[in-house]
């Protein structure tokens, strides 16, 4: 079963951030939150919808960033999330009907 | 604020648990002049999150309601009807919300018999005749538990293997 949902442009923004920080391996909420402003009352909601649609993996750190402090949750992008990313760019640049129907992003199968 | 919303982690869905612990251990690494409005959106999550469980409480004291009230009838088929009730909604409101399947089996499997005990306490007597006349016999049918549970594991069970993604 294909599903499709529109992603919406705080959600391909927070795709972006992510692909910009890929070289770098993971990155954490705060980061995610500063380089988008998008607020945490939004962002996590968000970050949970790409994980179940298998566009973001995330774990949470080994051993916190310095002593004292708790773990934090990181993320990154997946295949699928790239791909969806590069389809959201190609059709970013196309003529406009071309652009609305592709909006819409196979999710859930090939 | 901070407090509070640590206070609710346990009570959230798993993966609501999830984001907002990992909300919250974040807040170490933003400025102080920002954690304030980091926790407001923390905030929001909260009650967006216990929504739907109190959603499920709601409908589960109706169903109970409905129960209460197939039992109460003076029906010859009250019993049977009551019973196939109890295995239905317990089945369906399992699968409805497999986590608080157990909350699902406690209710309705003890809601028929803390009616009857609650109106024999009452001093209302039963006019069927088989019913149980004293609270202890009446407390026998705390045994309703065990078809409920099983129900509603049941459903929490289809629920989990119908939701699982294949592979």
């Amino acid at each position: 079963v294909t599903r499709r949902r529109a992603l919406s442009p705080t959600t391909i923004r927070v795709l972006e951030h992510l692909a910009g920080v890929e070289s770098e391996g993971w990155t954490h909420g705060y980061a995610i939150s500063r380089a988008t402003g998008t607020p945490s009352g939004s962002l996590y909601p968000i970050l949970g919808r790409l994980e179940r649609q298998g566009l973001l993996t995330s774990k949470w750190q080994d051993a916190p960033s310095s002593p004292g402090t708790p773990p934090r949750h990181l993320y990154q992008l997946t295949d699928d999330g790239r791909r969806t990313l590069a389809e959201l760019r190609t059709t970013a640049s196309a003529p406009r009907p071309a652009r609305v129907r592709a909006a819409r992003l196979s999710t859930g199968g090939a | 604020m901070e407090r509070w919303i640590r206070w609710s982690v346990p009570l959230l869905p798993r993966a609501s648990r999830t984001w907002v612990r990992a909300s919250l251990a974040e807040l170490p690494s933003i400025p102080p002049d920002e954690r304030d409005a980091w926790l407001r959106g923390v905030n929001r999550l909260v009650p967006r999150a216990l929504a739907m469980d109190v959603l499920f409480v709601a409908v589960l004291a109706l169903v109970a309601a409905v129960l209460v009230l197939a039992d109460l009838s003076t029906s010859e088929m009250a019993n049977q009807v009551a019973m196939l009730l109890l295995l239905v909604f317990a089945a369906a409101l399992g699968a409805l919300r497999p986590r608080l399947a157990w909350l699902t089996a406690l209710v309705i499997g003890s809601v028929i018999a803390v009616e009857r005990i609650v109106g024999l306490l009452q001093g209302h007597m039963p006019s069927e005749p088989h019913a149980p006349h004293t609270v202890a016999a009446a407390a026998t049918l705390f045994v309703l538990l065990v078809p409920a549970s099983l129900a509603a594991l049941l459903g929490a069970a289809g629920r989990r293997l119908v939701s699982r993604p294949p592979g």
